[in-house]
């Protein structure tokens, strides 16, 4: 399941969880906590939607009070994106399926 | 067999354990029982009923996690309840799994309660087949079984005991006889009168290094997890009416002009309701400033002392803050898209329209990041991928109309088209935004770029509807900052601009040090058909966006009774205010963000670069609308 996931972030495009969940066969509680031990394990990166997200990792931040109070009010909306460790796991992956 | 509470033993040795398993404390043995569960599972809420009010609240030792425990009794057997952190799993990643799993593994509790929240079954067995690996002595409790059935969630109870081959209760925290009877489970299970089986999950052999076995385990639990859940849950249906509005606002044909509808919607009701409040805010600071000139006259000051007050500050902050009562509403709205979960459904309609032009998902995550300020949209390219994509996302990442520029921009396009068809003119406005933004992309990529796309998982919440202190709240803390703003920079640039517009001073505007810059701009303006005191606001915007406006207010005297939307209508035709629109949405970034790419992409050269590429694009978007604006039979 989780080497599904990686291959389904591979090919691109975006994709929300209800439609990846069905893909999986599996229910959208547990893709959500399978993508959350992807990134334990530093495959993926969750990242909050909207500018106001990333503002507590911007190094301007402390300077800059008026971008750090764009965080929005509801709960941050989460996209998932491959990391680099994450893309070397599968294109080893796919050499080694090749040799 | 009531459960009545005993205050818990202190602390002994190592991990802080009381008692222990032979250790009578009072008449009868007392079993060590530790509480896991994912975090919102109703697990404090079942250790607060098993063990009632008089509870230990202390620190894991050496951490900063907070350790609680109590003791109840089963019979004649004391139960000393340990309540873990909530964890999703017990990788040690975080010192709450640290702490779960070191108190599991050095401690060996006679049992562990495995506390899983019946509605989320699927994500809750992840933690359970941990446990099992790590302990044989396990009970499930399975919580919100209630609710699981009121949402029409079926679970085999009995299937699932038998898979994991561990006794598994359903458990209603407030039913007195469901408690008592997970009493006696743990007492059966930690006595060893009832053996358990546990499910081991079958792991392959790993060929890779120990990273990547991780993820073989990993992988090898999500499997089973699935094949479990696959047996014991009878599904449910998804939220019927989240599922029936997607079907409808995310239709692959409807789904796009949905979203245009609800974007003039919200322009619309933005200009209207707010049109009488600026006009009143307009008036007001046009009659002050009157007056605080003629008040500067009759104190005796110097003439330029009142110029300074009234068209300075007055008209150039005051320009400014005049479309506040514009903010507000457009903020508001904008807040209740968002909470309401409409707005990443309209994020995942953009991106399969930016992908329809063939664009990767970068370029959309530098748009979707850079709403608000683009200084964290540059920032936030710093996730996964490599250098050239990044790159590239930085240099788009200044087409996006950040907050400040789509106040500007609806304060323009209000004075000049009120109503629905100021509406329609901003939305036209951001549609070709959207095409510049795509048309940069796909030119860095064809150039620079030949990678592959950047994909997303986008996690759509459920519809809601938002809750008032949550709107206002989301728009005063964009007002505020917006406010603050007026209060600084804009009336520093408001300041320089009066200077410049007055040295010498008591000459035509023309001639002065704001003209002398002003004709210096003059002949790119000249090709846009945009007059040099456009131009002037432009360069100054550069500064802060919100300053363009402000500098039309210093230059046209919005302080000395006209107000700048009126003054701006019979100076300006409607096609040269559409034009500098365009060209202001896309032209130069701001010094913050300039700044913030020098960071990032490491040289001045390539934010020289990336400023090159933003005016030519501001040019040809200049000059496409011009073009368009001719066609329509508007005249410059």
């Amino acid at each position: 399941m989780l080497e599904s996931i990686l291959s389904r972030l591979a090919r691109g495009g975006m994709i929300e969880y209800q439609t990846l969940a069905g893909e999986l066969g599996v229910s959208q509680g547990l893709l959500e906590v399978a993508l959350r031990e992807l990134e334990k394990l530093g495959y993926v990166a969750g990242l909050p939607m909207m500018a106001g997200g990333f503002c507590q990792s911007c190094p301007a931040a402390r300077g800059c009070r008026q971008a750090c109070r764009l965080e929005p009010a509801a709960k941050p909306v989460t996209m998932w994106v491959l990391t680099e460790k994450g893309r070397r796991h599968l294109s080893q992956a796919r050499s080694s399926s090749q040799a | 067999m009531s459960c009545h509470t005993v205050v818990a033993a202190p602390h002994h040795g190592e991990g802080g354990d009381t008692g222990g398993s032979s250790g009578p404390r009072e008449a009868g043995p007392v079993l060590r029982v530790a509480l896991a569960g994912n975090p919102n599972v109703g697990k404090t809420s079942l250790f607060n009923r098993l063990t009632g009010a008089r509870q230990q609240v202390g620190n894991w030792p050496g951490k900063t996690v907070v350790r609680v425990e109590g003791l109840c009794q089963a019979g004649d057997t004391y139960i000393h309840v340990v309540d873990l952190p909530g964890t999703y799993s017990l990788s040690a990643y975080s010192m709450e799994e640290e702490v779960a799993r070191d108190y599991i593994v050095s401690s060996e509790p006679d049992v562990v309660v495995a506390v899983v929240d019946a509605t989320n079954l699927e994500r809750n067995l992840y933690l359970v087949l941990q446990v099992l690996e790590l302990t044989p002595r396990v009970v499930v409790a399975l919580t919100m079984m209630d609710v699981a059935r009121s949402e029409k969630l079926g679970v085999d109870v009995d299937l699932l005991g038998t898979l994991l081959g561990v006794p598994v209760v359903s458990v209603y925290p407030r039913d007195a006889k469901s408690l008592d009877h997970l009493k006696s489970v743990i007492v059966d299970v930690g006595t060893g009168r009832e053996a358990t089986h546990p499910f081991r999950v079958q792991y392959g052999p790993s060929a890779g290094g120990p990273a990547d076995r991780e993820l073989l385990e990993a992988q090898a639990r999500y499997e089973a997890v699935a094949t479990i859940a696959r047996q014991v849950l009878h599904e449910r249906p998804r939220h019927r009416l989240t599922q029936a509005l997607d079907e409808i606002v995310l239709h692959r044909v409807f789904g796009l002009p949905i979203l245009a509808v609800l974007a003039a919607a919200l322009f619309f009701v933005t200009f209207n309701v707010s049109a009488p409040a600026v006009d009143l805010l307009n008036s007001l600071f046009g009659f002050w400033g009157t007056r605080l000139q003629a008040g500067v006259h009759w104190l005796g000051l110097p003439a330029w002392v009142g110029g300074f007050l009234a068209n300075g500050m007055l008209g150039g902050v005051g320009s400014v803050l005049a479309f506040f009562p514009l903010m507000t509403v457009f903020f508001f709205l904008y807040a209740f898209l968002q909470d309401s979960g409409y707005l990443a459904r309209a994020a995942f309609l953009t991106d399969r329209l930016l992908r329809a032009m063939g664009l990767g998902g970068r370029v959309f995550f530098s748009l979707l990041t850079g709403y608000g300020c683009n200084v964290p949209g540059v920032f936030a390219t710093r996730i996964a991928g490599n250098e050239r994509e990044r790159e590239a996302a930085i240099l788009v990442s200044p087409f996006v109309p950040c907050a400040a520029r789509l106040g500007v921009m609806t304060f323009f396009t209000a004075a000049f088209f009120p109503g629905t068809r100021g509406a329609l003119v901003l939305l036209g406005l951001l549609a070709l935004d959207i095409l510049v933004i795509a048309a940069a992309g796909v030119l860095l990529q064809r150039v620079w770029l030949r990678g592959e796309p950047a994909p997303f998982v986008l996690e759509l919440p459920p519809y809601r509807w938002p809750e008032w202190q949550s709107l206002l709240t989301a728009t005063w803390t964009q007002l505020s900052a917006f406010l603050e703003k007026a209060g600084t920079v804009i009336v520093a640039a408001s300041a320089a601009v009066w200077l410049f517009t007055n040295i010498p001073y008591g000459v035509p505007v023309e001639h002065t040090v704001a003209g002398a810059v002003g004709r210096l701009l003059a002949p790119a303006g000249a090709v846009l058909g945009l007059n040099w005191q456009l131009m002037l606001a432009l360069l100054v915007g550069v500064v802060a966006k919100e300053t363009a406006l402000s500098t039309l207010g210093v230059i046209f005297h919005a302080g000395s009774g006209a107000p700048l939307a009126g003054v701006l209508t019979h100076v300006i035709s409607p096609l040269q205010a559409v034009t500098f629109l365009a060209v202001y949405m896309v032209y130069s970034p701001c010094v913050p963000t300039m700044t913030a790419m020098r960071r990032e992409l490491g040289s001045w050269r390539w934010v020289v670069g990336g400023v090159a590429l933003t005016l030519g694009m501001a040019l040809a978007t200049g000059l496409l609308v011009q073009a368009a604006g001719r066609l329509a039979g508007w005249g410059l």
